[in-house]
């Protein structure tokens, strides 16, 4: 009964955390490039392309991960540009499309 | 008491030029060619640009003729670059290709021949929004004369306000500790992003333009939408 009550607890805080730390609206940017590698660290997935500057990340813990890391390797090997809808400025891709 | 303090004016000056003597830019300069014309095709020359510098990148094996400043002309050309509406200084996390190519196309109007300095590596930064990496980045390049020395200095006016030395700006970008550098090289101010360094080209490329224009575009949107995202919760509603 005890360990339900932590679990319980738990959960309400780590939603309660959640809900503070996402108190502005979620802002996107979106192009296309041409990507240069992938790598992972940390418990995510590094993204550099051609030409957009900054290092996208992929976490474990997105719901498409697979599929995104995927399309990402399958587009590495043929060269292939990718569109890229990207959560600014935290630069972490949200959808991949071929 | 008057020659030891007229010694030690002169003991400071002299120290205050050693300032200035970027050892690692002279080795860069292969040749210097005064009263060289600056651009060919310029419809708003007025003539107070009469000298070019040449700076070789070992890098990509390249002499970029760039034409040479005074430091009060640095100046004025900074401001009205930093005044362009059209660039997106405002959003530096993304696009330094799409800014540093607008710079170049301004500077054609004002009369001066610009290049573009890139590092690639690994760039930390941690602004109060937002922790984010570079994996390389590009600003205009142009010649200062500071006494008989031609240095080679940065317009970025995403991260300073100011014109700032070569060296300053690499220092800047490599603070961070994790930060490393991989290369550094200089182009011609024709050469849009990493992957053309070793393009010899003589003119913009078109998609290159209208990629420049609507990566600025967006850009700018983006900064909008930041300003607003601090006003607003996350069900749209004023703070």
């Amino acid at each position: 009964m005890k360990s339900l009550l932590v679990v319980v607890a738990s959960l309400f805080f780590s939603t309660q955390l959640k809900a503070e730390s996402s108190g502005k609206p979620e802002l996107t940017d979106s192009f296309t490039d041409v990507i240069k590698s992938v790598t992972e660290e940390n418990r995510a997935l590094l993204v550099s392309f051609n030409r957009h500057a900054a290092l996208y990340k992929v976490g474990f813990d997105h719901p498409q991960f697979t599929e995104i890391k995927a399309k990402l390797e399958n587009a590495q090997k043929i060269d292939q540009k990718v569109k890229v809808i990207a959560i600014i400025p935290s630069m972490t891709i949200k959808t991949i499309n071929e | 008491m008057i020659r030891s303090f007229l010694l030690a004016i002169l003991i400071i000056s002299l120290n205050t030029q050693s300032l200035f003597a970027y050892d690692e830019v002279t080795e860069k300069f292969r040749s210097i060619n005064k009263n060289s014309s600056p651009l060919e095709n310029c419809s708003t020359c007025d003539g107070a640009e009469s000298t070019t510098g040449t700076i070789y990148s070992p890098h990509n094996k390249k002499n970029i003729e760039l034409t040479v400043l005074s430091e009060d002309r640095l100046k004025d050309v900074f401001k009205k670059i930093q005044d362009d509406e059209d660039n997106s200084f405002a959003y530096p996390y993304e696009g330094c290709f799409a800014r540093a190519h607008k710079m170049a196309m301004v500077m054609d109007d004002l009369g001066i021949v610009s290049g573009k300095a890139f590092v690639e590596g690994q760039m930390h930064f941690k602004t109060k929004e937002a922790e984010f990496t570079w994996t390389y980045h590009v600003a205009s390049l142009v010649l200062v004369k500071k006494g008989k020395k031609l240095v080679p200095m940065i317009i970025d006016p995403a991260i300073f306000k100011r014109p700032v030395t070569h060296d300053e700006w690499k220092a800047f970008l490599l603070k961070d500790p994790k930060s490393k550098k991989s290369s550094e090289y200089f182009t011609k101010r024709f050469n849009y992003d990493p992957e053309t360094r070793h393009a010899d080209l003589k003119e913009y490329n078109e998609d290159e333009i209208d990629n420049m224009n609507s990566t600025n575009r967006q850009n700018n949107r983006n900064a909008e939408m930041m300003k607003l995202a601090d006003k607003i919760d996350t069900q749209g509603h004023l703070k």
